[in-house]
């Protein structure tokens, strides 16, 4: 059953309705949603084990009020992305091992980076350096959160691709090397839902149990800032494929952006880590 | 010493700037696209962490910071720090120098890093009463003994080549024998070179899993 949480009351007043149905139709044709990950309330801190792929034991006790950068955490006191549409030399990390995350280098640990997000392997975009440090986008909450790694210990690798989400002409491009590759229009999200504008990223890659509405889901970085859950997860915008072709180049989505066949085939090939920026 | 005196005072001195200066960087010579220098002045990490103060790194032209410090603490004292980068150089120099634990002192202490090659040098710098090398080789190594606390080590003209390829170059490394974990001090460090460009990033595997997202 989808069940969701609007921040605005005024607008759960409103949407109480009208978005329930079609919320509900689209989770049931996204595969059922599968298995909802405990611990996908918004706020407080992320669940250790199943819900970050299993690099941590199950049962294992959380660490001390310091929350897991995943897509299900709420991170307090995390830097805000001050540069949301700047471009990056393309450099990604992954942690080869789980890593303390600071407000600042040396500074204060606001959360701990895991090895693997949804059973992928964590690959995060590096947005600026101080000396050894690299400021990395987070998956969490609240949306444009980035905190500071020590380098060391992390795999690093370029991508050249950049994605690039036209809320104004409902449009997505991808870029590889600066250079367009693919112009589609695309679906997004709704007045009452909009897709949340800001740099973000490719987080993961997923298969679903049912292909249909979408062979391949796309998780990014970010959130609905209107919608605390959605079908009991934790809000996450998605890119994802959709059947009727008549959606493209409407604003009905829940926040996720609904791209055709060919886009969906070639994003699914772009580097995890890979910038994604969402403008109005 | 205990670890809560020694934090108390660390974060009481705050290792306070009391001035602090960035010059903009300028237009770059020839240097190469993915070379980069970096410098600090001080930094500890262990029980007491204190981040690089002050740091600066720069892919182009000369970036400089200064820092002033007043205050003392009872595990580093250092009165001024200077540190500066380009693309294929860097330096740091910290005057004044005194960790009274290990009975570490220095009138100057200065790294630089240029062309992928690193140098260090102390001035009037003695531990437990012994002079200290001018110019020591790179990775001297020397015991020190902490009363009450047991023995650490103190590394001179410390080299290190990074993953990526660049070389840090460290003129003091200290690890102090503090209860429960060793604290590390070092003091004046550059760090310059060509990194090695990293590997393409993997094309992602789909995970058989599912999520529910905001459709």
């Amino acid at each position: 059953m989808a069940t969701r949480i609007v921040r605005d009351p005024r607008r759960a007043g409103r949407s109480a309705g009208g978005l329930v149905p079609a919320a509900t139709a689209a989770l049931l044709l996204l595969g059922g949603c599968g298995t909802t990950p405990a611990g996908t309330a918004s706020g407080g801190t992320a669940p250790t084990g199943t819900a970050t792929g299993g690099q941590t034991a199950p049962g294992a006790p959380a660490p001390a009020r310091i929350p897991q950068a995943t897509t299900f955490g709420t991170v307090s006191g995390a830097p805000r992305d001050a540069s949301s549409d700047g471009a990056t030399d393309g450099l990604v990390v992954h942690p080869e091992r789980a890593v303390p995350v600071f407000d600042r280098p040396g500074g204060r640990p606001v959360a701990t980076l895991p090895t693997e997000q949804l059973g992928a392997p964590t690959w995060v975009p590096v947005v600026e350096s101080s000396g050894g440090w690299r400021r990395v986008l987070l998956p969490s909450r609240p949306n444009g959160s980035s905190g500071w790694i020590p380098g060391d210990g992390l795999r690093a690798a370029h991508t050249p691709y950049t994605v690039r989400v036209d809320l104004a002409h409902r449009r997505l491009t991808l870029f590889r090397s600066a250079k367009e590759t693919g112009r589609w229009t695309v679906a997004i999200g709704g007045a009452k839902t909009p897709t949340p504008p800001g740099r973000t990223f490719l987080m993961a890659t997923l298969a679903p149990a049912k292909r249909t509405p979408s062979p391949i889901v796309l998780p990014l970085g970010t959130h609905s800032a209107t919608l605390d859950t959605f079908g009991g997860g934790p809000g996450t915008v998605a890119l994802h494929g959709w059947p009727d072709a008549s959606v493209f180049g409407k604003a009905v989505t829940h926040g996720c952006v609904r791209v055709p066949e060919d886009a969906l085939r070639a994003l699914s090939r772009v580097p995890l880590g890979s910038l994604v920026f969402i403008t109005g | 010493m205990s670890h809560s005196h020694v934090a108390g005072r660390l974060t009481a001195a705050g290792l306070l700037v009391t001035a602090l200066v960035a010059a903009a960087p300028t237009a770059s010579a020839a240097a190469p696209r993915d070379a980069e220098g970096a410098a600090y002045g001080l930094t500890v990490t262990g029980p007491l962490d204190v981040p690089p103060v002050p740091a600066v790194s720069s892919r182009s032209g000369d970036v400089t910071k200064h820092l002033l410090r007043e205050d003392h603490t009872d595990l580093v004292d250092a009165s001024a720090l200077d540190v500066s980068a380009a693309a294929d150089r860097a330096r740091s120099a910290v005057a004044r120098v005194a960790v009274p634990s290990a009975k570490l002192r220095a009138d100057a202490v200065s790294a630089e890093c240029r062309g992928g090659r690193g140098s260090a040098s102390l001035a009037r710098a003695s531990l437990a009463g012994r002079s200290l090398d001018v110019s020591p080789p790179p990775n001297t190594t020397v015991p020190v003994d902490v009363p009450g606390l047991g023995r650490g080590s103190l590394t001179l003209n410390k080299q290190q080549r990074r993953a990526d390829g660049r070389l840090d170059v460290t003129a003091m490394e200290l690890r102090l024998p503090v209860p429960g974990d060793a604290a590390t001090i070092r003091i004046a460090s550059a760090t310059c070179g060509r990194a090695a460009a990293p590997p393409k990033a993997p094309a992602p595997t789909p995970v058989k899993r599912d999520l529910p997202v905001t459709g």
